[in-house]
């Protein structure tokens, strides 16, 4: 017979909950929960440099050094 | 170097004449001062000028010395287009030449879906479309905590900092402009289903 307890679900200490890539206060203030409609098709659009544009700020940069 | 180098230490190397440093720095913040900056301006030439311009301007700082390490690179760098973005409005202003037209540059590159089929692309190519002109008719206030959020990936925090609010109203102007964009998807009928 099992001793009682043994079964059960371990306590979730807080150190146990990783917070490092949520925004606490954007958690507590309910963004997430209530617009996560409006988050979803927000990561749909990216918005990124070209690799030409990057090179030539990196060049730019070079110059602006030496 | 490795990924795991900090930005200070890359800073610091970069002084001392390891230019392929500041190079790493830029690969890596790159895509959120960009998304930051073009979303913001909408003028893609100008927007590119920015960007190089921010990078210029790091430069010189850091050179300076007038970096001091906080841990927070990303957020100083931020502000330094931030400044630029206000100075430009500011030189158009006393210009008074602000342009009205509805100049839309094709800034965002579309994710790549390798299983999608055309018309699947089609419809995300113009949800994308629409997604990008609700954000431009949100509010200046607005559209910037929406950028700085969702696009360059500052922490509310952040935000207050950067543009000189309370982290209250950077987080009531976020659930304005939510609840606008909602709004506009509403009336537009925009939504993420593909069928």
């Amino acid at each position: 017979m099992t001793p009682m307890g043994l079964n059960s679900t371990p306590f979730l200490k807080y150190r146990d909950i990783n917070t490092d890539k949520i925004d606490l206060f954007e958690d507590a203030f309910g963004l997430n929960a209530q617009f996560n409609d409006i988050t979803g098709l927000l990561k749909m659009v990216k918005a990124v440099p070209g690799k030409s544009l990057t090179n030539r700020v990196i060049r730019n940069i070079r110059k602006q050094i030496h | 170097m490795n990924k795991t180098t900090s930005d200070y230490e890359l800073i610091q190397r970069f002084i001392k004449g390891e230019q392929s440093c500041f190079d790493q720095i830029i690969h890596r913040h790159k895509n959120k001062v960009f998304a930051y900056i073009s979303l913001y301006i909408r003028d893609q030439a100008l927007a590119e000028d920015l960007f190089q311009d921010t990078f210029m301007k790091v430069i010189q700082s850091v050179k300076a010395g007038k970096y001091q390490d906080n841990g927070k690179f990303i957020s100083w760098v931020m502000r330094i287009a931030h400044n630029l973005i206000i100075d430009h409005f500011r030189r158009l202003k006393q210009m008074n030449t602000v342009s009205n037209d509805d100049y839309e540059s094709d800034l965002f590159n579309s994710k790549k879906f390798s299983e999608a089929t055309v018309e699947d692309n089609l419809i995300k190519r113009q949800i994308q479309k629409d997604v990008r002109k609700m954000i431009s008719q949100l509010p200046d206030d607005q559209r910037e905590v929406v950028i700085l959020r969702h696009y360059a990936g500052l922490s509310f925090k952040e935000i207050a900092d950067i543009t000189d609010v309370s982290i209250n109203t950077a987080l009531g102007r976020m659930r304005y402009a939510l609840i606008n964009m909602r709004k506009l998807m509403e009336e537009k009928k925009i939504s993420l289903t593909m069928n």
